[in-house]
């Protein structure tokens, strides 16, 4: 039995569709997180689930109630619906002291003074802000008061955390060490938890499922291996970072599931890959051939054999060459941004000296270049 | 090097230019400094005249030191009388005010109230509008028997015809807050507008209801602002002479501005006056270093910079119905029924609360404009002071703000907390600072004093206007006309002038307003042949209520047209 279902939701605004048939469901205690890029509704879904805003269609249920059916003309407000939110500002109130902040939802529960200060008191400590209750909340640093953010939706045990971008405002190192403490108290505390972000890894890292939205539609939705390993769409994939070249068919040859597709990105430079529909794509059809980056093997051309022509059939590997036209060096990897008869790609590879202007070989394997028919897709490329 | 830079540019350096910067060397400390100390000395000189006036005895053998004044004041009843009624009159104002300015703001920024946009502009009429001649329209519309609501109420519903007690305290307190509610919504408004929603959604989503939220969070957040508000209102509605005099005066009721109106008057006891003046003073000081206090203390950072769109409450058709009611009734109560009222009483021959068409006449407008020496000399003063007035307080106020935002002085915030100081001090205790100054020279009974007297009540103002532009200017824009090579002279003409004349303008304007309706400074300092508009609108008040209505309208036409002004200028008002 899932803990929270949302069904078919829509809103607009306006004129402009915010979300669209939007249906998901979380199981108690897990884990769901909302990707995409800023303006894609994911935020709108989660003020839909607080109450804050109201959803032009759809149901949303909570624990084993309905809290919103339009059909039904159900709404319940949003001091009803018994949830902690995390917002991205965190809200924190400037004229009350970090006791005063947390223990409100306590305090408008009308639970007696005393606990309040001892279940204030203790979820403090759980947060890693002990002693600090008496202080001016506007008085803590912004990593401080993201805690205060959590402890106050966390200390009246609400069944449902809502998260709304909360560590956008953090910077990269304290991010981190976030993700994992709140790994640590979600497992302790055992809350089910709904949580927006634009950055992939804190949602791979945190969620059981990963719903990435665009333009208020679900893309795709999965498990972060599934939909990391293998992009649904090439709005996924540009969105995680590959490649996206457009082409169009020249070869298709059947594999053992599925298509072998050979795309031509410009005159004479052909790529295979495969297809990701079921459908087998016609030779003159538009495609986008999409490469992760990480997969783009990059060797000096003096240290390489020449690229040869492939007889027919699909080669193992294959070579292109390309010359570097920008490298920035990351650390522990390098990217390269090459151009392959003009056509651009990205590298990323441990550090190995390449600068720009540098002649290089390129090795892609077909059984990494992931190929969608260009129509079916929302990007606009 | 030298020569690759010079040569092929061919400038030569004006011969002069070396003796301008000095001159500009000299300017830059100097003018800023003038303006500073032409503003302390517009505060000191009537407020040292009245301190020590009030200490002076005069008896038989001239003056002498002494506490006779205050000791007079303390014994006499009627000044118990007098402050205990301005008290009552300007809690009840300042309540009122608050409840109605923090509901109004509420409704237009945050609701889905239809005609927001129009009900935005008209909230603040009021502000622009002459308080003296909103107590006549009032009188106009609720006097008993011969009041048009009166009447109409009596027609209709067989009500008493006395029954609005539009005369004393009560009728005082009603049209003070009529005229002080923008002052609240102004200062509400705009922290309204720019809280972090969040602040508000989160209360909501962590259990609290609507209600709850307003009571714990969203007042408690505005209560800075709505706190200053209400200490700008007390201060100043207390120590308004317009509305007591029109309404608290006629039934014998004492209060704070009118008693010192009395003293004035023959036989006039000056000492005493200014021993009340000084009473008044130490109380709006007092007020303004607790409001100083209260405010550094405790600022909320709840505008953080970043832009929020305040959330828009979707009211249910009932919700929308009553706003909609509230503002209606709150426009209608401070600006078109007195409007109507004045605009029936000045078209009729003879007032008798109904407009009917064989007294209609526009001989009222005619008598003013062409006929009568007083209302014309009265309406060509008032001109004159509300434009010289204007530009000489926007020009020290301009010199003043520079100095405390820019200057590298020490004292600058002393110096700010200083020339703030009129704005608490009531029109009427400044007027008697000058006449105690200038009762024995030249000064006396001309229209200069009149003026100077209007600049240093209401300069402020326009500092607070300049000044809060210049600070959202970023001095980098001086620095780098100065680093590349403009004069302080010119960096002011070229960069800060332009930079600053949205608010100069605005500041212009609004000090343009209050000149032409002032009346508590004025009506100690006028003399035959100094009278101002709202002076003559007293004066003739005891002869011909059609000729005073006329007159208004008049007046209001100025008031209006400098409003609109305002508004193309699109300067926040919130300053003032």
């Amino acid at each position: 039995m899932a803990f929270v279902r949302v069904k078919e939701l829509r809103k607009l605004f306006g004129e402009l569709v915010a979300v669209e048939d939007v249906s998901f469901a979380v199981e108690a205690g897990h884990t769901l997180a909302l990707l995409g890029p800023s303006g894609c509704g994911k935020t709108t879904i989660l003020r839909c689930l607080a109450g804050l805003e109201n959803a032009d269609a759809g149901a949303i249920d909570i624990a084993g109630t309905t809290v919103f059916d339009r059909a039904a003309g159900v709404n319940l407000m949003p001091e009803q619906r018994d949830l902690g939110v995390v917002f991205q500002s965190y809200a924190v109130w400037p004229h009350m002291t970090v006791a005063e902040n947390v223990g409100f939802p306590l305090k408008v529960r009308r639970v007696p003074r005393a606990e309040i200060i001892a279940r204030t008191g203790r979820i403090l400590d759980l947060v890693g802000l002990a002693n600090t209750q008496d202080r001016p909340a506007t008085a803590l640093s912004g990593g401080q008061q993201q805690r205060v953010a959590l402890a106050r939706a966390l200390v009246h045990e609400p069944g449902l955390v809502l998260f709304d971008e909360p560590m956008s405002n953090l910077d990269a190192r304290l991010r981190a060490r976030m993700r994992m403490e709140l790994a640590v108290l979600q497992k302790r505390l055992g809350f089910t938890a709904i949580y927006v972000t634009h950055d992939q890894a804190e949602a791979f890292s945190l969620a059981e499922t990963v719903v990435v939205m665009n333009h208020g539609r679900i893309e795709t939705a999965g498990d972060p291996r599934t939909v990391f390993a293998r992009p649904q769409t090439p709005f996924v994939a540009e969105f995680l970072g590959f490649n996206i070249n457009r082409g169009r068919v020249v070869n298709i040859l059947p594999r053992q599931e599925g298509f072998h597709v050979e795309v031509a990105l410009a005159d004479g430079l052909g790529i295979w890959g495969v297809q990701c529909e079921d459908e087998p794509a016609v030779p003159g059809q538009s495609v986008l051939a999409c490469s992760r980056k990480e997969h783009i093997a990059v060797t000096t051309a003096a240290d390489a054999a020449a690229p040869r022509r492939e007889a027919a059939g699909v080669p193992d590997e294959q070579r292109f060459i390309g010359v570097i036209q920008a490298a920035s060096f990351l650390g522990l990897e390098e990217e390269y941004v090459i151009s392959i008869d003009g056509i651009e790609m990205g590298a990323i590879r441990p550090p190995c000296g390449l600068r720009a202007g540098d002649r290089v070989i390129v090795t892609i394997r077909p059984e990494e270049v992931l190929v969608f028919v260009a129509e079916n897709s929302t990007i606009r490329r | 090097m030298v020569d690759r830079v010079n040569a092929p540019s061919g400038f030569t350096i004006p011969p002069n230019s070396l003796r301008r910067r000095a001159s500009g060397r000299l300017a830059e400390i100097a003018l800023p400094a003038a303006g500073v100390v032409i503003g302390i000395a517009l505060i000191a000189g009537p407020v040292l005249a009245t301190a020590v006036r009030s200490a002076l005895y005069w008896d038989a053998d001239g003056p002498a030191p002494s506490w006779r004044n205050f000791a007079g004041l303390f014994t006499d009843p009627r000044f118990y009388q007098a402050a205990g009624n301005t008290i009552i009159c300007g809690i009840g104002a300042t309540v009122i005010s608050c409840v109605l300015g923090l509901s109004l703001a509420w409704v237009v920024s945050r609701t889905d109230v239809p005609g927001r946009r129009w009900f935005e502009v008209f909230n603040l009429v009021p502000f622009f509008l002459s308080p003296y001649v909103g107590a006549i329209s009032w009188v106009y519309l609720a006097a008993p028997h011969s009041g048009i609501l009166t009447r109409l109420l009596a027609d209709i519903f067989g009500l008493p015809p006395d029954l609005i007690p539009i005369y004393g305290i009560g009728g005082a307190t009603w049209v003070l807050s009529l005229f002080y509610t923008p002052y609240v919504y102004l200062f509400v408004v705009a922290p309204m507008r720019q809280m972090d929603p969040a602040l508000e959604d989160a209360a909501r989503v962590h259990g609290a209801g609507f209600w709850t939220t307003l009571r714990l969070v969203t007042i408690p957040l505005l209560f800075p602002a709505l706190f200053s508000a209400a200490l700008v209102v007390f201060v100043t509605s207390a120590g308004l002479f317009d509305v007591p005099l029109a309404l608290a005066s006629p039934r014998g009721i004492r209060t704070m501005p009118t008693e010192i109106f009395q003293l004035v008057q023959y036989p006039s006891d000056l000492g005493r006056a200014a021993a009340f003046g000084v009473i008044v003073m130490v109380v709006t000081v007092l007020f303004t270093v607790l409001q100083r206090r209260y405010l550094d203390r405790r600022r909320f950072e709840t505008v953080t910079g970043k832009g929020y769109r305040p959330r828009i409450i979707a009211l249910r058709r009932g919700g929308r119905a009553c706003a909609l009611a509230f503002e209606i009734v709150y426009i209608g109560c401070a600006v078109v029924l007195p409007v109507i009222a004045l605009l029936m009483v000045s078209l009729s021959s003879i007032w008798t609360g109904t407009l009917s068409y064989a007294t209609l006449t526009l001989r009222n407008f005619e008598y003013v404009l062409l006929n009568y020496s007083l209302t014309q000399n009265a309406i060509l003063n008032s001109l004159f002071l509300a434009v010289t007035g204007a530009t000489l307080g926007v020009s020290i106020s301009a010199l003043q703000a520079y100095y405390v935002n820019r200057s590298t002085g020490t004292q600058r915030a002393l110096t700010d907390a200083i020339l703030s100081l009129p704005l608490g001090i009531p029109g009427i205790i400044l007027g008697l600072g000058f006449l105690i100054l200038a009762i024995r020279t030249p000064l006396y009974s001309t229209l200069t004093i009149i003026l100077i007297a209007y600049v240093a009540r209401f300069f402020p103002f326009a500092t607070r206007t300049v000044s809060s532009m210049l600070v959202a200017v970023n001095p980098e824009l001086e620095q780098s006309a100065r680093a590349n090579g403009a004069g302080w002279l010119q960096t002011m003409r070229y960069v800060v002038a332009p930079l600053l004349a949205p608010a100069i303008i605005a500041a212009w304007l609004m000090l343009f307003v209050i000149f032409i309706r002032e009346l508590g400074a004025t009506i100690l300092l006028y003399a035959q042949g100094t009278e101002t508009i709202s002076v003559a609108l007293v004066v003739l008040s005891e002869r011909s209520f059609g000729y005073v209505a006329a007159l208004a309208v008049l007046q209001l036409m100025l008031l209006l047209i400098a409003f609109s002004l305002f508004r193309a200028t699109r300067a926040s008002l919130i300053q003032a």
